[in-house]
């Protein structure tokens, strides 16, 4: 029943965002439809990749979704029109991904290739070779390490692009002090959308803001701490540094939100966070080249001490550890970045 | 070391690249430094890896020590060490090109990061033609997109923001079709392992799931090297990007592109598919590289604009590339194969050329190419040379691989190619002929008036491009000559290759 309900509202979130005219709607139901992807991901058993989409798919860009939205109109002007070819394409594609399902084997049943080729040798061998009791891990980290390890660069990459399109583009200092102080805080929902409220005198914002103050500042420690939890349980259970960081940057980016961009600078820097996308890749990749040093293969980090086993445990906490540092570092980039766009631009 | 000059090929640039923005703060010449120094290592650790291929044959790589199929593999042969070093090469040119070119584009605070992500699109690149994993090619593949885009939309006019858009989508639904091909072939095979799916597919081969999987990956990576009619989104990323990137993303990003499609459809895919499969592909991919190459020559004709000719002019070469591969015979493959390496130097060369005279000039119209023969004697020399080749003149590369490719359509009975190629060949001088017409034979605008007096004191002052920009430009150029000249060398690798794909 779910497996039929789930894509059926897929299909269907998709449909309105497209033809929603208000674009805070769409990104709301955007967000629905992320979160529909990961609790389908969680049906499927892939817990792992549902902490990230919920994380990332409808947490962190429905937030950056909406940030870009407060600089500009939240309603579509233009009229819309279906584009005929695009239509074409559209159904053209799903024909073809139809015609091929026909045959494609039941996930379900237990003879199917993916299910009788590698995977036995990862399940049987993953703890004995990597000593981590979570095999997706001991695939992400240790076998597939090298595809992790292009992906965490992919991740760093969309930072270096960002930061390479938007600063220094139109920016002066008058128009960094402009902005400086930019929150979600002093934007209100307004019917069809988020508007900036005229700022209100000092004492009254003190006020209202003084929970939120409060309850951010009680909770970050917890998300902080969790975020590591994340990072470091990767091991044995659902986890890892990809969500891992995505916690932890979350946890700058709510910061930012309540207090303002000006203060959580202070906290973590514009330099630092930088710093901090390199460095993650930098242990990564550099784990890899010890191992070169040792002996073995690129990443193969059972050389890296003399017992092999341990070797593995360490190596894979160490890269888990670098993809947590740079995935935060880019989370927090994409929010700095945008944030300090200039609204003329 | 040695045994792990494959995984330093990739690592040592990738982790340049995530190095390079925090050496730039220093002076940002520092990361202009980094780049070249490590697309240099890299080309020659291709050459190198060419050395062993030749002496000891193939070369496995594993990752992390994990065997194949249950890690991933770099797997070179005499395929992919050859587009390799085409990629490292004219990345290294590209880079040295771009140390005074790039000072017109972009404003010094951001060359680190422009370095940074134009070595992260050159890995990316070589990270796909390297490894023996399907899905470690689409990882790669996200690598150098995403820069890609990047570097496109730093171009300085507003349309280049336009022409990154339209690229973003378009390659990302070239990219999503490409995972989705990984999917089905896994879902069917369960290994990502381009020998392992090799070794696995025949059986399915009759499936509807397997030939669904094939036309995904294979339109996905036909976005990607804007094969006529998917290549609208080309001519305005090359007019707009800033020069040394379009002549990089011309000479490496279709090339890259095409290689993959030869992998997918002659390594993974074996010959036998084609004649089992639901639908027979041979003449679909045969009617789209002639409409290409017609159509791009015709369109290029009509430009006024020496960037967006040059970029259709990339529309109609690929045609040539896609015809190759379409004839599926062992001289088609050696055509296509001699012709990516012919395009990318060609295409390189003809795009330095026209970055110079951006750098001096500031103008990219046909009308302006008129008297800068005299101002800019070797850039004009060179973009001389390139344009010969291009035609396919003897004795350049451009008519090598012409003349692989007439001959295959000849031995396979389709003689009408020959005319085909006569006539885009044709056309190709008639719009190239415009230029170095007007470069060579006309006075520069504005001087028709004083064309009567005497020339003593009117003589143009020589204005040629820096040297960091001539270099790379007369050695590419150069290569046009000695490659046409000693066909031998390339042609005896490509041949090998081709051998081995159609066996």
């Amino acid at each position: 029943m779910i497996d039929v309900a789930i894509p059926l509202f897929l299909v269907v979130c998709g449909i309105a965002v497209l033809l929603v005219k208000d674009l805070m709607s769409s990104i709301m139901i955007f967000s629905v439809y992320s979160l529909l992807i990961a609790i389908e991901w969680v049906r499927l058993n892939a817990i792992d990749v549902a902490i990230t989409e919920a994380a990332v798919g409808a947490g962190i860009s429905t937030v950056l979704f909406m940030i870009i939205l407060s600089r500009t109109k939240s309603v579509e002007e233009c009229k819309k029109s279906i584009s005929i070819p695009a239509l074409l394409v559209a159904v053209g594609v799903a024909g073809v991904l139809l015609y091929g399902s026909v045959d494609l084997p039941n996930l379900r049943d237990p003879n199917i290739a993916p299910s009788t080729h590698v995977s036995p040798y990862y399940l049987e061998n993953a703890y004995k070779q990597t000593g981590q009791e979570n095999a997706v891990a001991a695939i992400l980290a240790s076998y597939r390490g090298y595809d992790t390890l292009g992906e965490t660069t992919v991740v760093a990459t969309a930072a270096f692009c960002l930061i390479l399109l938007l600063r220094g583009r139109r920016h002066t200092n008058k128009d960094l002090k402009k902005y400086e102080d930019t929150s979600i805080n002093k934007c209100t929902v307004k019917g069809v959308g988020i508007k900036p409220t005229k700022t209100s005198p000092p004492g009254s914002e003190q006020d209202k803001d003084i929970i939120k103050k409060t309850v951010t500042k009680f909770l970050m420690p917890f998300i902080q701490l969790f975020g590591l939890y994340v990072i470091v349980h990767g091991e044995l259970g659902p986890g890892g540094g990809f969500q891992g960081g995505v916690v932890l940057g979350v946890s700058i980016i709510v910061y930012s939100l309540v207090f303002g961009f000006k203060e959580a600078q202070q906290r973590m820097s514009v330099k630092a966070k930088d710093l901090l996308v390199s460095s993650g890749v930098l242990i990564y990749g550099g784990i890899g080249v010890l191992a070169l040093f040792f002996g073995g293969n690129y990443l193969q980090y059972n050389v890296l001490l003399p017992d092999p086993k341990f070797a593995s445990i360490i190596g894979i906490l160490g890269i888990e550890i670098g993809v947590g540092i740079t995935v935060a570092a880019v989370m927090i980039t994409l929010f700095y970045e945008t944030v300090r766009i200039d609204a003329n631009g | 070391m040695i045994k792990h000059l494959p995984a330093l090929l990739i690592v040592i640039p990738l982790l340049a690249a995530i190095i390079t923005p925090i050496i730039g703060r220093i002076h940002w010449v520092l990361s202009w430094y980094t780049v070249t120094i490590t697309t240099f290592i890299s080309f020659v650790i291709s050459l190198s890896l060419l050395q062993t291929v030749l002496l000891q044959g193939d070369i496995s790589y594993w990752m992390g020590g994990w065997q194949p199929p249950w890690g991933i593999e770099y797997a070179i042969d005499n395929l992919n060490v050859y587009v390799m070093i085409i990629v490292s090469f004219m990345a290294l040119a590209g880079a040295i090109y771009s140390k005074n070119n790039i000072n017109v584009e972009i404003d010094e605070a951001r060359k680190p990061f422009f370095y940074s992500v134009y070595l992260l699109f050159v890995t990316g690149l070589m990270g796909m033609v390297v490894t023996g994993d399907i899905f470690n090619i689409y990882v790669f593949l996200e690598i150098t997109s995403l820069s890609g885009y990047a570097l496109i939309a730093i171009g300085k006019k507003r349309q280049a923001l336009v022409g990154a858009y339209n690229y973003l989508i378009m390659g990302t639904i070239g990219a999503t079709f490409f995972l989705l091909g990984i999917g089905y072939l896994y879902l069917m095979t369960g290994t990502l392992n381009i020998a392992d799916l090799a070794a696995r597919l025949p059986e399915f081969y009759q499936t509807k799931a397997i030939f669904t999987a094939f036309t995904f990956l294979v339109v996905g990576l036909c976005i990607k090297l804007a094969l006529f009619p998917m290549h609208f989104w080309m001519p305005n990323v090359y007019t707009h990007a800033p020069s040394a990137v379009s002549a990089v993303m011309a000479a490496t990003g279709a090339k890259v592109a095409a290689y993959a499609i030869i992998r997918v459809m002659f390594t993974v895919f074996e010959p036998e598919f084609y004649t089992l499969a639901p639908f027979n592909i041979q003449p679909i991919l045969l009617i789209l590289a002639v409409a290409a190459i017609l159509a791009g020559s015709i369109m290029a004709l009509a430009q006024t604009d020496i960037k967006k000719m040059l970029a259709y002019s990339s529309v109609g070469q690929i045609g040539y590339i896609v015809l190759g591969i379409s004839l599926m015979s062992v001289n088609g493959m050696i055509g296509s194969l001699i012709h990516l390496l012919n395009h990318a130097m060609m295409k390189g060369a003809l795009f330095f050329v026209v970055g110079a005279v951006v750098y001096r000039t500031g103008l990219t119209s046909i009308e302006n190419f008129r008297g800068l023969g005299k101002k800019m004697p070797l850039s004009m020399a060179a973009f001389t040379i390139a344009a010969l080749s291009m035609t396919g003149v003897p004795l350049t590369v451009g008519f090598v691989s012409k003349w692989y490719l007439a001959v295959a359509s000849i031995e396979i009975g389709m003689w009408w190619l020959v005319p085909v190629i006569l006539l885009s060949s044709l056309l190709t001088a008639i719009y190239f002929w415009r230029i170095i017409d007007a470069v060579w034979f006309k006075p520069a605008l504005g001087e028709e008036s004083h064309g009567h007096e005497h020339d003593d004191h009117q003589k143009p002052k020589s204005n040629d491009a820096p040297a960091s920009m001539l270099i790379p430009t007369l050695t590419v150029a150069m290569l046009c000559l000695v490659f046409g000249v000693f066909a031998y060398a390339p042609v005896s690798l490509a041949e090998k290759a081709a051998v081995i794909l159609l066996k």
